[in-house]
């Protein structure tokens, strides 16, 4: 409360002060306490997922010797170590891209060609009752990305929607450049590169939406996802200043779209 | 030749499973969770059953206490992929529950073929 002297100028304040260092010690001590929850949550996810490939993979190995002049059979447990070993690849990446600080190094970026090499990274994990289709943008304006968060987006993403089409369907990726208003948070104005990912999956109704970028969050069988993927995604456009948005409906299919600022060489990072 | 139930949420694991107890020539049958599982069972005989533990619908545990309330039930392999969990007190738990037998995965072949041969004698030697 400001105090006035005789002739009504500021001459001091006059207030009341709180101690509140042991309120902010119970804070982080709770925060801590959560942190650690998570992590235990977390750890135990993850133990779980990777006793389970390392059961396919160790297991398909086996039978590929028992049955090795079935050359059929000793195939398909090669593709059953591969399908695993890649999802084991994946857990790794998510759980290392959550846990670190994120020490990203963007670089000028050519997003269409990146995306058409993860798309072809995809096959082993895409079964083939689902088709994915790339459709590059023409004239695509240039981005700065560390190349393996982009990577990240694009399986995180591909691997959902292959999740979300256990019958088969498709999957389409298309890039395009647009032009985006001032919105609050962290998404600038101006040009833009957005990519998207449909799918003809399940959909979701308005209830999971809400949540799916929420960190452990997710609709997956157990051994099927962490519930980091969209979480991660979320904190890499974030980091980038861009934006996602996502359209879904029930039985229909979803649409996500993540728009990255352009990158122009006559301006530096602001 | 035994008639089995597997009851797991990885279809890996699952056919990894199958293939492994269909060289011992026994008839697999499979459910992706604990509710098909408990459907499967509640509409079928069979002489094993094998079920994960952390599955979505109804879990490992719903399914062993569905076969406790049984007049008659199979033999019970559980198993885990959460280590962690498989400490007594969830033994004795599984224990309660009528598993026969736990086993953290990773399963190897071997293991799991032997707990099924010596669990499928038992049950003969028990009729």
């Amino acid at each position: 409360m400001p105090v006035l002297d005789e002739g009504g100028n500021l001459s001091g304040y006059r207030g009341v002060d709180s101690d509140i260092t042991e309120k902010r010690l119970m804070e982080q001590q709770l925060f801590q306490a959560q942190k650690m929850e998570a992590i235990g949550q977390l750890a135990g996810g993850i133990a779980h997922d990777f006793n389970n490939k390392l059961m396919v993979i160790h297991g398909n190995a086996a039978l590929a010797r028992m049955e090795i002049d079935d050359a059929a059979r000793v195939l398909d447990c090669l593709q059953e170590i591969t399908v695993a070993a890649e999802h084991s690849r994946q857990m790794t990446r998510q759980l290392l891209g959550f846990s670190r600080k994120q020490e990203i190094k963007p670089v000028v970026l050519d997003v269409n060609s990146c995306i058409a090499q993860t798309v072809k990274s995809l096959s082993p994990l895409i079964p083939d009752h689902i088709r994915v289709t790339f459709l590059p943008g023409a004239d695509l304006l240039q981005v700065k990305l560390d190349p393996v968060q982009l990577d990240q987006i694009i399986m995180n993403m591909a691997l959902n929607a292959r999740d979300a089409m256990p019958e088969g369907g498709l999957l389409t990726i298309e890039t395009g450049t647009v032009t985006l208003a001032a919105k609050q948070g962290n998404v600038n104005s101006g040009d833009h590169v957005c990519i998207s990912f449909s799918d003809s999956g399940t959909g979701m109704d308005q209830e999971i939406l809400q949540h799916i970028f929420e960190p452990f969050f997710t609709t997956k069988q157990q051994g099927k996802g962490t519930g980091l993927g969209l979480a991660t995604i979320h904190g890499i456009v974030r980091q980038n200043r861009g934006s996602i948005e996502v359209q879904s409906t029930p039985g229909q299919g979803t649409v996500f779209t993540t728009c990255f600022p352009r990158h122009a060489a006559d301006r530096e990072d602001t | 030749m035994a008639r089995i139930l597997i009851i797991d949420d990885d279809p890996q694991i699952v056919k990894l499973m199958t293939a492994y107890l269909q060289r011992e020539e026994h008839e697999v049958v499979t459910a992706e969770d604990g509710k098909e599982g408990i459907r499967q069972l509640s509409v079928q005989q069979f002489d094993l059953v094998i079920t994960d533990i952390v599955m979505p619908e109804r879990d490992g545990l719903e399914v062993l206490a569905w076969l406790k309330s049984q007049p008659q039930c199979p033999k019970v392999i559980a198993m885990s992929g959460s280590s962690a969990r498989l400490d007594q007190d969830f033994i004795l738990k599984m224990a309660h529950f009528s598993a026969d037998k736990v086993l953290p995965k990773p399963v190897d072949c071997e293991t799991l073929t032997a707990a099924v041969h010596e669990l499928l004698q038992d049950r003969a030697a028990a009729k």
